[in-house]
């Protein structure tokens, strides 16, 4: 008998696409009957997308001037 | 050819410009690199600083067969654990402890199923920012590592210098606290936080607004 915690240590893999075709066939077999695991999945697989898209810690513009002016006085002086 | 390796080929006849283009091509993923392990912006810089001098300093010896993204990466990567050394010489015992019990995750609400319809890009960027810098370390720059900056769980772990498996566990509970943080903004039901963070963004529009105001009025009475 499958219970939840075997499925959720599996949801990494899972999502990275990263298990046997048997393990992924247990997954989606639970998760269509455990509306729990089907929700911490889906939301984790949200988060993952909100993640990527968000674009999270752009290089500020005045750290990419210094660092520009930086390297430049680095590499004048070498 | 690889456009990196174009630019490798210029440098190395002493074109500085073309280490500008470098620079160009990568900072943002060097940046993002520093960010996951350091956690914070000034450290971040120094570290990107340093990276690139390290990388303009050993390109000669940078071996072709290996992918130059990967290479400079580890480079990035180094960089930024000295200095993280060096703030911190050692990491508390609530950042190294990897526990062995369940993960079962706990916030369980439905989500909105488009978060942009709750809040704007520039609101979604700081709840997700704050979320992974509130992760503790190790799992910081797994996540970070993996999900943000989209290296493979192999090339991540050889980077951090750990195995494949314990890079699969890191990131399994980093994705897990990720979720539970961000639940906390983006459940149907509003939480304490996602009301205070709307009361704060609100607050800090309402003062923008009156400083630019006061500028605008300022700038009208000087003329």
């Amino acid at each position: 008998m499958i219970d939840c915690n075997q499925i959720i240590a599996q949801l990494s893999d899972y999502l990275d696409g990263d298990v046997s075709p048997e393990t992924r066939e247990m997954v989606e077999k639970h998760l269509t009957k455990c509306h729990r695991c089907s929700l911490v999945y889906s939301t984790t697989r949200q988060t993952l997308r909100i993640v990527t898209e968000c674009g999270a810690f752009v290089l500020p513009a005045a750290v990419g001037t210094r660092l520009h002016a930086r390297l430049r006085e680095l590499f004048a002086g070498s | 050819m690889d456009e990196d390796l174009v630019l490798l080929d210029r440098i190395l006849t002493g074109d500085a410009k073309a280490f500008e283009e470098l620079i160009h091509r990568h900072e943002q993923r060097i940046y993002r690199v520093a960010m996951g392990i350091i956690g914070n912006h000034e450290d971040a810089e120094e570290a990107i600083q340093q990276t690139f001098l390290k990388v303009y300093q050993h390109l000669g010896g940078f071996q072709r067969s290996s992918k130059f993204t990967t290479w400079m990466t580890r480079i990035a990567i180094n960089e930024a654990l000295q200095i993280r050394r060096r703030r911190r010489p050692t990491l508390s015992l609530d950042e190294l402890q990897v526990s062995d019990g369940g993960v079962m995750p706990r916030e369980l609400r439905d989500w909105h199923d488009d978060p942009g319809k709750v809040y704007d890009k520039q609101q979604i960027r700081e709840i997700v920012e704050r979320a992974i810098q509130s992760l503790p370390t190790i799992y910081r720059e797994a996540f970070v590592l993996r999900d943000v900056q989209g290296l493979t769980s192999e090339e991540a772990a050889a980077a951090l210098g750990i195995g494949v498996s314990a890079l699969k566990t890191r990131l399994l509970r980093a994705r897990l606290m990720m979720r539970e943080e961000l639940a906390l903004y983006l459940q149907r039901e509003p939480t304490l936080k996602s009301r205070a963070a709307l009361v704060r963004w609100k607050l800090q529009d309402a003062f923008i607004g009156g400083m630019r105001r006061v500028i605008a009025g300022r700038k009208g009475s000087s003329k």
